[in-house]
């Protein structure tokens, strides 16, 4: 199992895992381990010809045993598709899957946290193209997680209300709103700290994927698909991110947060990143050279 | 002073959340409700040769 070590200044644990230095790394697509496996050719991680959709455990796992899992999720055996374009009852599949996988790993025993994400493009460090995400469950509350968490029940000791409801009705003027509908909102944060940071969030108040009705589903797929889309119109190519869902954790705890989805591609432009440096990494401070309300007008506009 | 010795999982004597290893928790671990029953699809779970598991989900 992994070592956890405490961050004594930043107050945080780090997790060592040396074996994940020999994780796969980008294999020719007939070789892909993410793929169904073809008759004649060598057994990939899932042994059958054709799947809907895959969950197993990584087998290059940060959390494993009595600490906690690392799954790896695989939307659609099309090695040459992605998750935005699937069809949207296929997204509701999907979505149906994060909720099992999420109930089911934050009932272990030592799981304080089950975090859905998916990296997208190598930009990001992807070491398998096919189209995929992955689920951790931490034996602890994530420190980004822990800090929403925090300032969510400080807002509600002192106003009685969500934060994160406040933050959406705060965007209701719509110039940083990319598209909504009568349930889900998508908008680039006024406090964006990507050029193209996108959140994605229920307009009612819901904790997290359990809380989600049939028809918050549909809408949530179809507005998945839309940003997903979007994205890869922008600058005419497969949009790199990072897509990072804040669930409330398991238990009866957590009220008081708000699911959403938080979406960070790196690109400022078409060929030009932005790198986290100095001020990012060093000081924790985001520097962004983009204004929230014009990048949310360019993805409204195409 | 030297954190390594005792703030670590490979020292702490049961999972690095007890006692005074705590990062500070949110919410406690408790939980009433039965597991969720998935509707659109159904679930076939295989074990790996390794014992790793893998899930199939498929149309209902």
């Amino acid at each position: 199992v992994s070592e956890l070590r405490w961050h004594p200044l930043l107050e945080e644990w780090v997790t060592v895992a040396p074996w994940r230095q020999d994780r796969t790394y980008h294999p020719p697509a007939d070789h892909c381990p993410l793929c169904p496996t073809r008759p004649g050719m060598a057994e990939t991680e899932i042994p059958e010809p054709d799947y809907h959709i895959a969950v197993f455990e990584n087998r290059f796992p940060a959390y494993t045993g009595d600490q906690g899992r690392c799954e790896v999720v695989c939307y659609t055996p099309d090695h040459d598709s992605s998750l935005g374009e699937q069809s949207v009852d296929h997204i509701q599949d999907l979505i149906e899957v994060w909720r099992d996988r999420t109930d089911e790993l934050g009932r272990l025993p030592n799981v304080r946290y089950v975090y859905v994400f998916e990296n997208r493009g190598e930009v990001i460090g992807v070491t398998l193209s096919h189209p995929h995400g992955q689920i951790y469950a931490y034996p602890f509350v994530p420190p980004v997680i822990q800090r929403e968490l925090q300032a969510e029940a400080r807002h509600k000791r002192k106003t009685g209300r969500c934060l994160y409801c406040d933050v959406i009705a705060g965007e209701q003027n719509a110039e940083r709103i990319v598209f909504q509908d009568d349930r889900w909102i998508a908008f680039v944060p006024a406090f964006a700290r990507w050029p193209y940071e996108v959140h994605l969030a229920p307009i009612k108040h819901r904790g997290g994927l359990a809380d989600l009705d049939e028809a918050d589903d549909e809408s949530f797929a179809r507005s998945l698909k839309e940003l997903l889309q979007k994205y890869d119109r922008l600058f005419k190519m497969p949009l790199p991110y990072v897509m990072a869902m804040h669930q409330k954790p398991p238990g009866r705890g957590g009220s008081h947060h708000h699911f959403h989805v938080e979406f960070y591609p790196p690109n400022r432009s078409r060929d030009k990143l932005k790198y986290l440096a100095g001020s990012e990494i060093g000081a924790g401070a985001f520097i962004l050279d983009a204004r929230a309300e014009d990048t949310a007008a360019e993805l409204r506009g195409i | 002073m030297n954190f390594a010795p005792k703030c670590t999982s490979r020292h702490a004597t049961q999972t690095p959340l007890d006692s005074s290893l705590d990062a500070p928790q949110m919410c406690r671990r408790v939980w009433s409700s039965e597991p969720l029953k998935i509707k659109r699809l159904t679930k076939r779970v295989v074990i790996k040769p390794d014992g790793r598991y893998l899930i199939y989900y498929e149309r209902a």
